[in-house]
């Protein structure tokens, strides 16, 4: 009889939340024009883009919205002609009220999901020791307050607090003579904190021959956030019993979940041709500091059940959006959009749950005006992406091809209590 | 209102022509047998090769079943489905007896096929295998290459490889008929097969049978012969003829096939496992020459010294571990010297007559620093690496799935041919007690 003493291989989580972790989709208007509404702010859902520009809109704004995203995506790798991935169809939300007291202050409170990520694979798929399935969802509540601080210039800033809720499971290569593998799964809660600032102007307005030309611009900050799984819960399971010393029926882990920064720059050019219509161009700028997202650390209180920890080595990277609103005024407007959103993800780190790309995305957008005081805007938009991705730690490469259509609707209300305000161009 | 009617209508228009563009499915790859014909497609190897692991060929859970042959002609049924069932001697339950990992007061431990609790050898056994039955998987192992051929212009050679193939076990599927009357060799069940498609994987046990004999003789009385040393590293020479001999039968019947050659036997876990690090303290060895000193890190203690250890031998210098159970430095300088000499025979013999050549020597070379597959790390190492059975020196089901993708690349790559590879995830590694 020989005895060995054996050391295990560690349960390594490669999970990477990529570019589409965060839901660049928190206002149905924002959507239509690419994205690009933090020098615009023509809805409460300034709120989240600039909270400067809450002093832009009217006395009483309410918006409520949500987005369908419908993912298609398929891998091909050495061993299969095609994977589909299983994941289901996510709805994420925003609700987004801002008020005004005075002439220079104004406020707000918005919720939202800014972060979620949700990926499924067939439970027996190739690359089930690297995820099965993966989501997170986070809520953000955002109490906020804006004050003018020059006729031109008004500010804000915002104080958010985070929930998030996380769930993985991946299968655990450990045989006995009745099953193949065991699974591991691991679920947990936290919560962060964090704020938005957001500095607003309406650069100048200028009549000419035809009509108005106007010029509105911003810049935010979101601030990175780190949600805390304090009293995750790790479930192991179909692990045989003489190493379930090693993987228990459950344990407990904490672990660390950073949520990036985000800082946004962009402006609104805009032409009326008098009371009936408008035309605006509009731009922005991101930069997300996904570097703050190198490491993902999980620390099992069960002793014998190895600690990990997982490089991401993600990159900053900048996104850049820009869109065109027409706008009739008593009835409707019409957007359309692009963004262009670099990947953080490295070659050699492409993960299948979320195999991230370069890549130019399409938005269009239409907004209906016909009842006072409400509106309703409908939101698309086109992903496409391909990607040959390989996940070198964990010796995993294959073909991606991702599409999603992301349809997005909102309903508005807003009120003036006074009759005119001067820098309104854009019209609600 | 005319007007946002048709502003609606356009929306959704637009809407519904991109809805139904979420396809992205890729297409299937083409299935093609290129080249080749695998219509009848045989075997030639040793154990490596009947899918023989854990020190037995067993089939309780499907182990002879996942044989690296039988894995490859599953996979060659997909590119050429007309071609017949591939045929093996299976042995029933725990055949030959195996080893198996249990749990023993809480502690994981090896049993061998002997020990008390151990999986020894089926009733079946002793009668295993109608020989009339024409089989796809002619692996017999221990076989070496020098037994398959007799030795030209050496006359006894004939009647002591039919000795030593009768006296095997593992080759009792075959007739290898009357000693000196009718001696029936090896390369005549080769000849004999009809293949349109080989792989021969031999050579190995030219060289282990030494290694794990701690580079010492192993003489055997055969009747009429007298003594005979079973486990030489058999001569360059030797091996090329014979190899000559094997691929000149098979090129003749007009055969396409792959060759393989020969991993590096010191990389496995049987010589990596017994060590200072995991003894904890110095190991006392005999080396080939009856030099007694302190085991240093090239030599390479073989996986059984452990019950040795176990009873004090190898503690001190005044007992230290027989030479049987080491295979010290020199010697192992020695295998690794022979196996890059028979591997060049091989790849010089298989280039010569146009067959693919499987590299398996190179395929497992990064083994020995890890590899990471569909996110789950393999080594060399003995039962945490995941490759290797309990013997440690036969793969395991997982380990023979790979090696199958590793003759189904060099298959495809020389005869354009698509065999899919399998997925090594979907079959078992080391089987841990429940």
């Amino acid at each position: 009889m020989h005895k060995f003493l054996i050391i295990f291989f560690s349960i390594v989580a490669n999970i990477a939340f990529a570019g589409g972790f965060q839901l660049n989709i928190q206002g149905t208007k924002a959507v239509g024009i690419g994205g690009a509404f933090t020098g615009k702010c023509t809805d409460a859902s300034a709120l989240y883009f600039n909270p400067g520009g809450l002093m832009n809109l009217k006395s009483q704004n309410l918006i409520f919205g949500t987005h369908i995203i419908v993912p298609s995506v398929s891998l091909q790798t050495d061993y299969y002609d095609n994977i589909n991935q299983t994941t289901g169809n996510a709805t994420p939300v925003h609700f987004y009220y801002s008020g005004r007291y005075k002439e220079k202050l104004a406020y707000g409170l918005g919720v939202n999901n800014q972060f979620g990520s949700a990926s499924s694979f067939a439970d027996d798929w190739q690359g089930r020791y690297i995820i099965q399935n993966i989501s997170l969802r986070t809520f953000m509540f955002q109490p906020t307050v804006a004050y003018k601080i020059h006729d031109r210039i008004s500010i804000g800033a915002g104080f958010v607090y985070t929930t998030g809720s996380f769930s993985y499971e991946k299968a655990v290569p450990l045989s006995s003579v009745n099953v193949l593998y065991g699974k591991a799964r691991l679920t947990g809660k936290g919560k962060a904190y964090g704020y938005n600032v957001g500095i607003f102007s309406n650069v100048f307005e200028k009549e000419i021959s035809s009509g108005v030309i106007s010029l509105t611009a911003g810049l935010s900050y979101r601030s990175g956030m780190k949600i805390k799984l304090k009293d995750g819960n790790a479930e192991f399971i179909n692990i045989p019993n003489s190493m379930r010393s090693m993987f228990p029926i459950e344990t407990s882990f904490t672990a660390e979940l950073n949520l990036p920064s985000v800082f946004s720059g962009g402006f609104c050019f805009d032409f009326a041709k008098g009371e009936s219509w408008n035309v605006n161009l509009n731009y922005e700028i991101n930069r997300t500091g996904w570097s703050t997202y190198d490491t993902l650390a999980f620390d099992f209180e069960n002793e014998e059940t190895p600690d990990t920890k997982v490089t991401k080595n993600w990159d900053n990277v900048f996104a850049h959006r820009m869109g065109v609103e027409f706008v009739y005024k008593e009835l409707a407007a019409l957007r359309i959009g692009c963004y262009y959103d670099n990947t953080p993800i490295p070659d050699g780190y492409v993960s299948p749950e979320l195999p991230d790309s370069d890549n130019l995305s399409f938005t269009a957008g239409v907004g209906f005006y016909g009842i006072k005081n409400l509106s309703v805007d409908f939101s698309f938009i086109r992903q496409v992406a391909e990607r040959d991705g390989e996940l070198s730690e964990e010796g995993f490469s294959a073909i991606y091809r991702r599409k999603v259509n992301i349809y997005g609707i909102s309903l508005g209300y807003a009120l003036d209590w006074k009759k005119k305000q001067k820098s309104a161009p854009q019209v609600e | 209102m005319n007007k946002s009617h048709t502003y609606i209508g356009a929306a959704v228009v637009l809407a519904v022509g991109l809805l139904g563009c979420l396809k992205t499915e890729f297409e299937s790859r083409e299935l093609t047998p290129g080249r080749a014909d695998f219509y009848n497609y045989i075997a030639i190897g040793n154990s490596l090769t009947q899918g023989f692991q854990d020190f037995g060929l067993h089939n309780k859970y499907n182990e002879q079943e996942n044989s690296f042959p039988a894995i490859l002609a599953g996979q060659m049924k997909l590119v050429s489905p007309d071609i017949g069932e591939f045929v093996q001697p299976l042995a029933t339950a725990n055949g030959s007896g195996y080893m198996h990992l249990a749990e023993i007061n809480g502690e994981l431990e090896v049993l061998s096929a002997d020990d008390l609790g151990g999986y020894g050898e089926d009733a079946s056994w002793s009668s295993w295998a109608d020989k009339t039955v024409k089989y796809n998987n002619l692996g017999v192992s221990g076989i070496r290459l020098t037994d398959c051929v007799p030795t030209a212009g050496d006359f006894l050679s004939s009647t002591i490889n039919q000795a030593v193939v009768s006296f095997n076990p593992f080759g009792r599927f075959l007739d290898f008929g009357t000693p000196i009357i009718n001696n029936v060799s090896y390369l005549d069940h080769v000849k004999s097969s009809g293949a349109t498609f080989f792989t021969c994987w031999l050579g190995n046990n030219d060289l282990l049978l030494w290694c794990i004999s701690g580079g010492e003789a192993t003489p055997i009385e055969i009747g009429g012969v007298g003594l005979i040393d079973i486990t030489p590293l058999t001569p360059a020479n030797v091996f090329r003829n014979k190899y000559d001999s094997v691929l000149t039968a098979l090129s003749r019947m007009g055969a396409d096939g792959a060759c393989s050659t020969i991993p590096d036997i010191t990389s496995i876990p049987l010589f990596n496992t017994i060590n200072e690090e995991a003894t904890g303290y110095p190991i006392w060895i005999t080396e080939g020459n009856g030099v007694v000193r302190v085991a240093e890190e090239d030599d390479l203690i073989l996986l059984s010294a452990s019950d040795y250890l176990a009873d004090g031998t190898g503690q001190s210098q005044s007992d230290p571990l027989p030479t049987s159970q080491v295979l010290d430095k020199y010697e192992a300088a020695i295998a690794r010297e022979h196996t890059l000499t028979l591997n060049q025979i091989i790849r010089e013999a298989a280039e010569k007559y146009g067959f693919a050549l499987v590299d398996n020597y190179d395929f497992l070379r990064p083994y020995e620093d890890g590899v990471v597959l569909d996110g789950v790390d393999y080594s060399t190492k003995y039962i945490e690496g995941g490759v290797f059975s309990l013997d440690g020196i036969h793969p395991n089901p997982k380990g023979y799935a790979l090696t199958a993708n590793v003759f189904i690349e060099a298959i495809n790559e020389h005869y354009g041919s698509t065999i899919p590879k399998v997925e090594a995830g979907n079959y078992k590694g080391i089987i841990f007690p429940n």
